[in-house]
């Protein structure tokens, strides 16, 4: 049985810290917002049936992220045709900046956004969790390879992220 | 890239979403409507066999049976399919790294596949089998020429339904085999990248 507390406490806390996590997580696989919201979905839903499994051993942060990049790679497996190319919508960033200022950071999320997309999908898991703040062992966790590895990979991803962003 | 760099990039790569919560909590919440339900699947499921089990035991014959007996064939075939499909997500969820994940999705896609391809195969000749049974049953078991039988059905109007109804799911086992295969072929390139991100990696740190 789950370590701390029960199934339905545990999936509210998910539901409630990890909200950003997930989202942004679907967002670097999926453009299209309404398959998005699908895969976000599922990845709840993956969540739901996995925590009966969940030990504590590591935090539920990770054991989400774990989760969701799985199911992530499915959907991406799954998917019939290749992804199409949707604008992302103008609000992305936050609505308190000056109007310039909020311009020029949608297009800068915008162009993030895309050029993280195009990653090879070992060095866009290793990227994402890295921008998520998540520690080169917790990393090491979600990914299943050595701390080592872990570095390296997020070596390579961050070469060609911005090989990709310069050459945008 | 620097670090500062990176720095803000995970800055703007974290930038909150309120829109995006809010329609998270309304997916979360109706994630965990499905899961709870699915998780009483099985119960459902051997409910439904032997409500619909019953129900033919003791209906009379009629429009009302009929309905109700494509109602409890369809809600078999849903709670079949949602418990395959969480069996197979479970059997995923459970891997350590990315090798036995990506393992684990192909032998999942390589059973789908084996089911669909049976599908096709076996379709057409059970069809004709059970055409062939219920005409042979009609005429105290025994037809001595059955093509013109089965011509003469297939040119009836419930014949020609179920034949469009036959060709609709052959189409559409068709069209998964594909689906299938594609998914297949990018698992195969997926394990391949992996591959080639754990030899850099090795090479790098030899």
């Amino acid at each position: 049985m789950a370590a701390n507390g029960s199934k339905e406490q545990l999936f509210a806390q998910v539901s409630s810290s990890c909200t950003g996590l997930i989202s942004r997580i679907a967002l670097s696989y999926e453009a299209d917002p309404s398959l998005r919201h699908e895969l976000i979905q599922d990845i709840m839903l993956a969540i739901w049936l996995a925590l009966k499994n969940y030990r504590g051993d590591a935090s539920l942060k990770t054991f989400a992220a774990s989760i969701a990049q799985k199911r992530c790679i499915s959907h991406v497996s799954k998917r019939a045709r290749e992804p199409r190319q949707v604008e992302l919508p103008t609000d992305l960033a936050s609505a308190a900046l000056p109007p310039d200022e909020v311009a020029l950071r949608n297009d800068q999320k915008r162009r993030l956004v895309d050029s993280i997309q195009q990653l090879p999908i070992p060095q866009r898991e290793a990227i994402v969790l890295c921008f998520e703040g998540f520690s080169y062992g917790e990393m090491a966790l979600i990914l299943g390879v050595s701390t080592n590895a872990v570095m390296l990979r997020c070596q390579r991803a961050k070469t060609t992220l911005k090989s990709i962003m310069e050459g945008r | 890239m620097t670090d500062p760099e990176l720095q803000d990039l995970a800055e703007l790569w974290q930038q909150p979403d309120a829109a995006e919560a809010e329609k998270f909590q309304l997916l979360a919440r109706r994630a965990r409507r499905r899961g709870r339900f699915l998780g009483y699947a099985d119960w459902a499921l051997a409910l439904v066999l032997v409500g619909g089990s019953l129900f033919a035991l003791l209906a009379s014959h009629g429009p009302l049976t009929t309905f109700a007996a494509v109602g409890l064939l369809v809600a078999t075939i849903w709670l079949t399919w949602q418990r395959r499909r969480l069996r197979q997500m479970a059997s995923t969820l459970d891997t350590a790294d990315r090798q036995a994940f990506i393992a684990s999705s192909v032998r999942s896609a390589r059973a789908n596949l084996r089911r669909v391809t049976l599908s096709i195969i076996a379709l057409p000749p059970l069809v004709i089998l059970a055409l062939l049974s219920k005409m042979a049953f009609r005429r105290g078991g025994y037809v001595s020429d059955p093509g013109p039988i089965l011509l003469a059905w297939a040119q009836s109007t419930r014949g020609m339904i179920s034949l469009a109804i036959f060709a609709l799911i052959i189409a559409w086992s068709l069209r998964s085999a594909l689906r299938i295969k594609k998914e297949l072929r990018h698992l195969e390139s997926l394990r391949r990248a992996y591959e080639e991100e754990n030899e850099a990696a090795d090479g790098e740190s030899g």
